[in-house]
Formats: structure tokens, sequence, C-alpha cells
């Protein structure tokens, strides 16, 4: 990720954190590949992204499936951080170099010029843009007699600051004659680096998860999944772009020195570990020949104290034979980090020259409400098309809308 | 809020188990005919998941339950 014009800037990426091993009860074994393209846009002139991502899948025989995926996305618009107005970010020379200060005399992770008063300061949108390539391929096996399956993922994405490898497992399981129901198992192992250019240098960052899911079918129109999830995560967590307004008293180095105050931007501090769990529900019925169901539910926890609820509805439509129409409404809640202060907030500034901080509205508090409608349309046996919209409001007003449209074709 | 968000996940797994609890009635393969229909997918169509899903990721500080794999980002 880089600033317009090579600069190097504070800001946040996106990208996709997505399931390529996925075992699923239905077998389809039609070879696919299919393309598909989204723009999305924030309110406030925040970030634009362009996706485009190609899916493939390919079946040898009834035992061995094999699918691939390729992505990239283009990221440009602003960020919000908290930024001066006497030095504005990115603190950085024609050859990217940090210039606002000296490493070896600032203190902690103090940037710049300290400030009398809090009138240097403004939490504005830093413009940015970003790049990613990512590509993820995954083989599946079904054992005979049983299809019981097996299967292993391989991923990989960089970008200009951000590389991760990762390798993944999953086993599925039926636990009756009947395939009615089947317990499942993936893990997977990423290992990621991220530049710090404060620092110059790449850091580390692990992620193992670990997946156990419970499917069940219960009528011939109903089925549900149970999943619990757990999630440890080691290493450089802290957002490298993101800052914080910090109160220091600059005399107590000195003995007996009367306190003086001053403020100054500083980085961010994560800790640098994270575990969490959670449970997700899925719940899918057809309640008419034209109408299916779905309802999901997820609780996420972890020990940084965030605890989340995700509730989403969606319905299938079957308008004719071959028109369906997707509406999807989707409720998201969360709790605050237990080391964040927003910059709307009363007390907003960090105390100390060290320990946790952040003020990225991500680790906050807050809700969304996301409203989506596809339509999906079947041009022949061998053609399928989609457009999907969906718009979202959160609780801190950034607005959001995307749309996709894609393309499938079968072979 | 903690206790609240027990007793919620309490209910729903109860409400989840009720049917397993009540008795099930085994679906035979030929009846499977609808639950093989591409729009009775968990998680509905990849494609359109992997979008939102692009978007929620990096928005929000939760993630996972959707299965395993399909590679990281620098996100957070």
């Amino acid at each position: 990720m880089q600033l317009k014009n090579n600069k190097k800037i504070p800001l946040v990426v996106s990208a996709a954190v997505t399931a390529i091993v996925s075992l699923s009860h239905a077998e389809n074994s039609t070879d696919t590949i299919e393309i598909n393209h989204e723009y999305y846009s924030e309110s406030d002139d925040r970030i634009d992204v362009k996706y485009t991502m190609i899916d493939f899948k390919k079946d040898f025989g009834t035992d061995w499936s094999f699918a691939a995926s390729f992505s990239v996305d283009e990221i440009t618009g602003g960020t919000p951080i908290w930024d001066s107005i006497s030095a504005p970010s990115p603190c950085t020379d024609e050859s990217g170099n940090y210039v606002c200060d000296d490493p070896e005399q600032r203190p902690g992770n103090l940037i710049g010029s300290p400030q009398a008063d809090l009138s240097d300061f403004t939490y504005r949108n830093i413009e940015m843009v970003d790049k990613r390539y990512a590509g993820n391929a995954s083989l599946t096996y079904r054992t005979t007699p049983e299809r019981n399956e097996w299967a292993i993922g391989f991923a990989y994405s960089e970008e200009d600051d951000f590389k991760s490898t990762e390798l993944s497992a999953g086993y599925l399981h039926y636990l009756d004659e009947m395939k009615n129901s089947s317990l499942s198992f993936g893990v997977s192992k990423q290992k990621n680096e991220s530049y710090f250019y404060f620092d110059e240098e790449w850091m580390d960052m692990d992620i193992t998860s670990i997946e156990v899911a419970y499917t069940q079918i219960f009528t011939p129109k109903t089925l549900g999944k149970i999943a619990f999830f757990r999630t440890w995560q080691e290493g450089a967590l802290t957002n490298p772009y993101q800052t914080v307004i910090r109160r220091v008293n600059i005399t107590e180095d000195e003995q007996g020195a009367a306190p003086i105050y001053r403020y100054y931007r500083a980085r961010e501090i994560r800790p640098d570990k994270k575990n969490i769990s959670g449970i997700a529900l899925s719940l899918i019925s057809e309640l008419h020949d034209d109408w299916k169901l779905h309802v999901g539910y997820r609780l996420y926890k972890d020990d940084w104290d965030i605890l989340s609820h995700t509730l989403d509805f969606k319905a299938y439509y079957s308008v004719t034979e071959n028109l369906t129409i997707v509406p999807n409404i989707r409720y998201y809640n969360q709790s605050r980090a237990n080391f964040y202060k927003g910059h709307k907030e009363n007390d907003f500034i960090f105390s100390e020259r060290e320990g946790y901080a952040t003020s990225d509205e991500r680790l906050g508090d807050f809700d969304s409400l996301t409203y989506a409608v596809g339509v999906e349309y079947t041009i022949s046996d061998k053609w399928d098309a989609n457009i999907h919209i969906a718009k979202q409001k959160t609780s801190y007003d950034l607005k959001s809308y995307w749309i996709s449209a894609g393309v499938k074709y079968a072979f | 809020m903690h206790n609240r968000a027990l007793q919620f996940m309490v209910f729903l797994i109860s409400v989840f188990a009720l049917p397993a609890c009540m008795g099930i009635t085994p679906v035979k393969a030929w009846e499977k005919d609808t639950l093989g229909h591409k729009h009775m997918q968990i998680g509905g169509n990849p494609s359109i998941k992997k979008i939102n899903e692009h978007v929620y990721t990096s928005k929000e500080a939760s993630s996972g339950g959707g299965g395993i794999g399909g590679g990281g980002c620098g996100c957070n």
C-alpha cells in the first residue's frame, strides 16, 4: 500500500478472508469458471475499491475436485487517522523516508513535535492507493463408499506492505448411512508479514484457526449447521498506519522537575496476541416452492473484550424458472476493544507514553445495518449471470454501498 | 452484557437442537432434490459470499465461522 505520488501513508487496506475449503453435503459435479467484478464506495470521500475475482472448479471423476481462485483489488480514496495540521502526514520525503523526527531521540511511539494544546491535531482522511493480488487453490478427495471428504488448501496474497501465505486442511465425516448428518473439521495456519514504515522493517504475524461444525438435515426441505471456531493471532497485530493522541509529562525523566504536559501524535499499539472464539448457526428452509429462506447468526468473542453479534436473513425468491430475486438484510453489533478511545469521545487522549492504544473505529463499539438485493438469471444450461447491490450504514455515520456483477460458465 | 449474550446463545442452540430432540425422520436419498438445489447451499452463492466477506472483514473487528482457509489480508 502506498500514498499517491509514491508517498507512504497511514491507512487501512481491505481484502477478504473467505473460505475456499468449503465442505458441503451437496456434490455439484459441474465444472465451472466464473468471473465477478465488484465496485465498493464509502461516503465522506473515503475508500473506493474495484475487486475482480475469477473462480475455477473442476471435477476429476467422482472422487476428486479441484478449485482455484484469483483476485485483484485496487483501493483508492482516503482513510481517517489522527493527523497534524502543521506537519501533515505522511511525514515522509520524496524517497519515502520518515523525516518528522529522529527515531533515536523519539520517546516511545511518539510522532512529530510536542504541542501545548490540541489545536494542531485533526482526525481526517489521508489519501492512499493500494493493490492486492490474491490466489488460492484447494483439492478435495471423497472416499468410497462412505463419501467422506478430505480437503487441502493453499492461499497466497501480496500487497506493497503485506504478504500472506496459508495452508489449510479439512475433513468431513458423515455420521449416518443416509448422509443426513455430518461432522466437519478444519484447520489453517497463516504466516503473514507486515511492513512497518516507521521502523522500516517487516514484522511477522501468525494466525492459527480451527473450526468444528455439525450439519443436520431435518426434513427434505430444511437443514442446519452449527460451527464452533477458535483463532489464535500472534505477532505484529498493530496497524502500522493508525495513530492516537497522547498526553505526556515531558519532564518525568528529570528528578524533582515540575510536570510539563505536552500532546503528541503517536502510533497506535495493540497487544501482540489475540485469542478468538465463536459460534455460528445457519438454518436453511424451503418455505414454499418459490421461497427459500437462509437465517444465520454468529457470536464472536475475543480477549480484547470485543463481543459481536451478527444476524443475517436472506431469501431466494424464484420469479420464474430462470429468474431469482435475493433480498438480504444483515445486522451487526460489536463492543469496543479495552484499549480503544474514539476520536469523537470527550476523552480521546491516552495519557501514557506507552501502553495499548487505538482510535481505529473498527475496534470501537458500533452497529451496522446492511440491505442488499440480488438478481440471479439462468441464461442457458451453461450460462448464469448475477447482479447484487448492497448498502450499509454504521452507527459512526459511515455509509457505503457496493455493486457486483458476474457470469458463470459451466462445461 | 455477556450474560445476555450467553442466554441468547443458549436460546438459539435450543431452537436449533429442538428438532433433533423431538426425533428426526431420516430423509431418504430420493427426497433430497430440494436440498441439492443451488439456493439451498449453506452460505448461499459462494462468489457473492466472498464479495460480501471482502467488505465485512475489512470493516469489522470480527471474523470467522464461515469455513477454514481462503487466505489473509492486511485488513486490520
